[in-house]
Formats: C-alpha cells, sequence, structure tokens
C-alpha cells in the first residue's frame, strides 16, 4: 500500500496526454535550459591549485602549515605538473622534503638530474636551483617546506 | 527502414559480438539491468527523453511500515539493496529480512517469507550488509514453468544465519527452492551484498564475511538454476589458501563466463598473515571459466605488500565500446581499470600476466602494479554505468593523488577509447558530504541517474544529448583561465535535468524501467518516479 496518494497512474482523460505530449515534444532548448540552470549543482567556488611558475602548480593554500618547531616555519603543499610540463626554475625557500605521490618526474638539482617515480622520497637543499620535467600524464609531489623564521 | 522483424536480426548480428542474442529488457530484471551489469536502459522512454526529464517528479513511495513491518532501528534501517523490476512488478528485498513485491502503483503484492514465518536476518549486525536481505535480486525468466526471484539471504533457522540462495516463485511469492548454505554463520562468512547473477542456466553468487572479524577467504558458487544445488562440473572458487579475496561485489556474466572482483587480502594486520597466501587471490579482477570455475585470468593491480584494504568492491561492467569489449570498474582506493575481454576459456598460461597483459588503462593513468602509494579503505565502491564509449564513475579524479577522497562527490565520465589524456569526457561536482556522497549511477540513452546522501536524486545529461551548462578543467581545483597552459583540458559540465528529494541517504542504484525510475533509501522507502 502507498504511504502518499498516487499521483495520476496514467491521466486522467484521454486528450490530456495527447496535449502534453505534444507540449512536451514542442519544448524550445531555452527552456530546458532554463530548467537547467535551476538545477544546477554547485562547483568548487575558488581554484585548489595556483600558477607557482611557468610550467608549475601548487596549493592555493598549505595542507599544513605551522610555527611550532623553534625557529622554523614549515608549510606542506602539493606541486602540480600537467601534461607534457616542465618547469625550469621551481621557486621554493628553505629545505624541501618531496614525495612523488604520482606520475614520473625528471629532477633537476644544482645541476644533477635524477628521475623520480611514484614512491619516491628526497631532500632539496635549501638555496638549490631546482628544476622539474613531466615524464608522465600528470605528476603530483607532495612537498614540505622547511625555512627559518 | 527495415522491417522490425529485420532490424531484429540486424540487431541480433550487433548483439553476438558480444555475446548473445535477444532483445534487451524494458524492464529492469536483475542487479545493474543485466548479466554484464551494465547499468544501461538501452531502450526509449520518457526517462531517455531529455525534453521530458526536467518534469522528474514523485509518484508514490512505499514503506514497510505500511504493512506492519518494522525497520531494524538502531542496526540500521532501510534498504541496502537495489529495486528490479520484471512485468510490472516490482521486487526489493530489505534489511528487516523480507523479500516483497509491489505492483507498479505501489500496492503491496507479497513479502516473503511470509506474515508468520520468521524473517531471512541473521544474529550479525555489523555493518548494513548484514542483518538481513542485502542482496539485490535477480529474476530467472521460468523456473518450473513460472517467472522466479532469486536473491541471497541469511537462513534465521540454519546456525542463526547461514547464507543460502532462495528462488521464490515471482506472481505469488511461494519458495520454489532453497540452496544449500554457501556461507556459513561458523566461519563468519556471509552473502551481504552480492546480488546472484543468472546466466549458463546456473545462479552464480559470491560471499565475503562479517566487517573482516575474521576475515576469511572469498568464493564463488555456481547454482543450478533449475534446483538450487550445486552446479555439476563447476569447481568453486576459492580466493585465498588462508584467509582473504571477499566477493563484496555481485559477479558479472558474459560470453558463458564469470567476472568478479575481490576484496581485501590476509596480511599481517587482518588475518595474521606474515607472509602473503599461495594463491592469494584478493584485490583481483578475475575472469573464470563459466562451465568449470576455471580460472582464466586474474587482474591485481595492487600487490600484496601494499594491501591496506583498499578491497575491490565495485562490481565490474561488461561492455562492448567501439574499441572492443572490455571490463571496467573502480577500486576502493580510488582508481579505475579497464580491461580487455580477453579469452573465454583457459590458456593453459599464466592467468595473472595475462591479466596484466589485458590492461587496457587506468583512470587517473597510473604505473601497475602499484609500486607505492596509498591503496586503503577508501571508499569508492560504486559500479560504474555504460553507455557507448562512455563509463559514468564514482572514481578519484586526476587529483586523487592531492586528495583522495574528494571523489566522493563527483560523477566522472569517462571516454573509455581515448588516450589517458582525454579520458575524462566531463566531471560534475554535487553537494554535501558521504561515503561517498553518490550512490551507484544508472543511464540511459546519454542520461545519468545517480542519488546521494542529501538525499536527492538527479538526471544528467551527457553533453552529446544537452548542451553543456559550462566548462571546467579536467583537473579539479585548476581555474579555466590556467588550464590549457598547464596541459590540462577544458571539458563540458554537463546539464542537471532534473533533482528530487526522496526520503533517505540513497547508496543503491536507481532502476529504470518503461519510463519509471524506481530507487531506494536506506529510511526504508522505495520511491517510484516519472517525468
Amino acid at each position: 500500500m502507498s504511504c502518499i496518494a498516487p499521483r495520476r497512474r496514467f491521466g486522467v482523460a484521454f486528450v490530456g496526454p495527447i496535449a502534453l505530449a505534444l507540449a512536451l515534444t514542442a519544448t524550445p532548448w531555452s527552456a530546458v535550459r532554463a530548467q537547467v540552470a535551476q538545477t544546477r549543482p554547485q562547483q568548487p567556488a575558488a581554484p585548489g591549485l595556483v600558477q607557482l611558475a611557468p610550467g608549475i602548480m601548487w596549493s592555493a593554500t598549505p595542507l599544513l602549515v605551522t610555527d611550532s618547531i623553534p625557529g622554523q616555519h614549515v608549510e606542506v603543499r602539493d606541486l602540480v605538473l600537467g601534461p607534457n610540463q616542465s618547469a625550469a626554475r621551481v621557486p621554493l625557500t628553505g629545505f624541501v622534503l618531496m614525495e612523488l605521490r604520482s606520475g614520473i618526474a625528471e629532477v633537476t638539482t644544482n645541476g644533477q638530474t635524477t628521475r623520480r617515480e611514484a614512491g619516491a622520497i628526497w631532500l632539496v637543499p635549501s638555496g638549490a636551483g631546482l628544476a622539474i620535467r613531466n615524464l608522465a600524464e600528470v605528476t603530483v609531489i607532495r612537498s614540505t617546506l622547511i625555512s627559518p623564521r | 527502414m527495415l522491417a522490425p522483424h529485420r532490424r531484429f536480426v540486424a540487431w541480433c548480428l550487433v548483439s553476438l559480438w558480444v555475446g548473445g542474442c535477444h532483445r534487451t529488457s524494458r524492464d529492469w530484471p536483475m542487479h545493474r539491468y543485466n548479466a554484464a551489469r551494465t547499468a544501461n536502459q538501452p531502450n526509449k522512454s520518457a526517462l531517455s527523453d531529455p525534453a521530458r526529464v526536467p518534469s522528474l517528479h514523485e509518484i508514490w513511495r512505499w514503506h514497510p511500515a505500511a504493512i506492519g513491518d518494522q525497520d531494524l532501528g538502531a542496526t540500521g534501517p532501510g534498504f541496502s539493496a537495489s529495486p528490479v523490476v520484471y512485468r510490472g512488478r516490482v521486487y526489493l528485498g530489505h534489511l528487516n529480512g523480507r523479500l516483497y513485491a509491489l505492483d507498479t502503483s505501489g500496492t503491496f503484492l507479497w513479502k516473503y517469507p511470509p506474515a508468520g514465518a520468521a524473517a531471512l536476518v541473521s544474529t550479525s549486525m555489523c555493518n548494513p550488509s548484514s542483518p538481513g536481505i542485502a542482496s539485490t535480486p535477480a529474476i530467472a525468466a521460468n523456473i518450473g514453468g513460472s517467472p522466479a526471484v532469486v536473491f541471497g539471504a541469511p537462513d534465521p533457522a540454519s546456525a542463526n544465519g547461514d547464507g543460502r540462495v532462495w528462488a521464490v516463485n515471482a506472481t505469488t511469492g511461494t519458495l520454489i527452492w532453497r540452496s544449500p548454505v554457501v556461507a556459513s554463520r561458523f566461519n563468519n562468512e556471509q552473502i551481504g551484498y552480492d546480488s546472484p547473477v543468472i546466466a549458463n542456466g546456473r545462479v552464480y553468487i559470491g560471499i565475503s564475511n562479517h566487517c573482516d572479524n575474521p576475515i576469511i577467504a572469498g568464493k564463488l558458487f555456481a547454482l543450478d538454476l533449475a534446483t538450487g544445488a550445486f552446479a555439476p562440473g563447476f569447481s568453486t572458487f576459492v580466493a585465498s589458501a588462508t584467509r582473504g579475496g571477499g566477493l563484496w561485489s555481485s559477479p558479472a556474466a558474459a560470453q558463458g563466463d564469470v567476472v568478479v572482483t575481490t576484496g581485501n587480502g590476509c596480511v599481517p594486520t587482518n588475518g595474521g598473515c606474515g607472509t602473503e597466501p599461495s594463491p592469494n587471490h584478493a584485490l583481483s579482477m578475475i575472469r573464470l571459466d563459466g562451465t568449470t570455475g576455471a580460472m582464466i585470468w586474474k587482474f591485481q593491480p595492487v600487490p600484496w605488500a601494499l594491501d591496506y584494504d583498499p578491497d575491490w568492491a565495485a562490481i565490474p561492467a561488461f561492455h562492448a565500446a567501439s574499441c572492443g569489449r572490455m571490463m571496467t570498474a573502480p577500486m576502493k582506493d580510488g582508481y579505475t581499470h579497464a580491461l580487455n575481454a580477453g579469452p573465454a576459456a583457459p590458456t593453459g598460461g599464466d592467468p595473472a600476466a595475462l591479466g596484466l597483459s589485458l590492461r587496457r588503462w587506468t583512470f587517473p593513468q597510473a604505473s601497475i602494479p602499484f609500486s607505492s602509494g596509498s591503496h586503503g579503505d577508501i571508499r569508492y565502491t560504486r559500479g560504474a554505468a555504460v553507455w557507448n564509449d562512455v563509463v559514468f564513475a564514482v572514481t578519484g579524479g586526476r587529483d586523487v593523488t592531492v586528495s583522495v577522497t574528494a571523489g566522493y562527490s563527483r560523477l566522472h565520465a569517462l571516454n573509455a577509447c581515448a588516450s589517458d589524456h582525454e579520458r575524462v569526457r566531463w566531471w560534475l561536482q554535487f553537494p554535501g558530504y558521504g561515503y561517498p556522497t553518490l550512490g551507484s549511477p544508472s543511464v540511459t540513452r546519454g542520461i545519468v541517474y545517480v542519488g546521494t546522501t542529501t538525499d536527492t536524486l538527479y538526471a544528467i545529461a551527457d553533453p552529446d544529448l544537452v548542451p553543456a551548462a559550462g566548462s571546467q578543467c579536467d583537473f579539479p581545483g585548476v581555474a579555466v583561465a590556467d588550464c590549457a597552459a598547464n596541459g590540462f583540458r577544458l571539458t563540458p559540465i554537463p546539464a542537471v535535468l532534473a533533482r528530487v528529494r526522496l526520503s533517505g541517504h540513497i547508496r543503491t542504484t536507481p532502476a529504470l524501467a518503461r519510463g519509471w525510475l524506481l530507487v531506494t533509501t536506506d529510511a526504508g522507502f522505495v520511491h517510484a518516479l516519472k517525468p
């Protein structure tokens, strides 16, 4: 048994459904669009990634930021390189602990190039020149930046 | 224009390529629509007409309380199973241990077990898979001359909940047969969410366990459709030498074979295995010979060393894309894998090597098998729906290693035949937060229906049908202005044609039958909607 009254199963009159069908088949796309506009789900309000340097993006806001280590400022951010992207100069300050979370990257630190694959963890010394080339579809590097306060 | 019978012959020639020659059902006779589990209603109806779908509204709703039956209160009320529809009737199992039959006006017809008989419940109440009927039924067109409803459920008369398969007359609700025990309560086994698939004159069903406490070896059984007895000649598939590999999803069937996905394996922290069991068929998609049960291939993307419980809990979908037949399923860790169907019989070679060689793509793109990364009990458990060359999935996005759970609230449309770079057809963000937020999608001729934990049922039109509502970067979180400059692609935002508020969280699959949409909620209602 229904808990609410069934609404008209098959229409109450013969003419009504035909008229309704004709009206619906004649519905212009503009009318559909108007209804669509009212039912659009939400989209992310703000970008989560912003440009760090040509070829590389990073988290718009840190995933973690703390000054609880005496004399040190610590931030965690994700670096993202899209398809066929390379960053000749990655402007990060302080020591950086990097974890390649997905993709494959060619990482050049102070002129020395190393191929890094998902799961690799390495340290970039403070002040080192850093370049990264993405060798996969997308490369994501989680970076912990440690700099003196 | 071909005459109808010639059109059918032509259609058969095409469908033979997939594996069978039969008319597609306007009903929704089993979990995910068909044995291939495509969740794709191919027939035209009001639900496939983008001009009519915006008027989608509720026609009726029904709750077991209408006939005096109760939810289970503190143990988690409502439906874990999805409805099926066959010849003007709706069949659905409830966690209270009853299978109900309604007509399409929402009038109660019968229940099994009938009033006065004990409900099919277990004494285990650990999660929404365990207390009653969580198994979506399947319709068998003919058992002993009548259509039958086949489902898995605990038997309270047998060790407080041994799992069996039941076949009930679809017209009268009387029992036709009850299978031998397939899930031993003593061994902590259960049928749970596993829904039977009917093919080759057999019923195939898998088992898992109650909340991994303790974990047990998953199994796949084959039963004779006419009698419910174990099918002769079929060796029960066992997923592990010791423990692990539970079949938390449901088998798919095509081309005479069966495809399953398996759950987590036995590891030091779960099951007490200090070394990898041999064999270990956990965390795998596996194709089995439907006659003998022999393994044809096995695809295991997450190796034992990285097994932190990323069960492969989503049902595999077998589909015929323009680039070939493939099997696709999201995995709990947020990655979706698509494999070529491969051979239909054992080759004599190494099934694991063959399975790895059949991988067509992984989304987001990754090197397989994984050698690192987080592969844990993230909740990507929904099966994908497939339509033409498009896979609709609740899966981690291109940013899965940035935010592994962000995909809970997104529906992705993936191009099955494109390059990795063009895999994302579109994606859509939904409001709310869940575990995941979205239920399992269904599709009919390019219009996708999906429910959410905000108690809302959505209808979304692929941009091939209705102009897009805008565009966004295929990498979530990247602004449109930065998208192309960073090598990403702008993708359309599909139009949402309708959203209808219902009674509770929608974790299940909407059934799309003859212009009706039937869907269950965890509030214990089944809702019927039409445009």
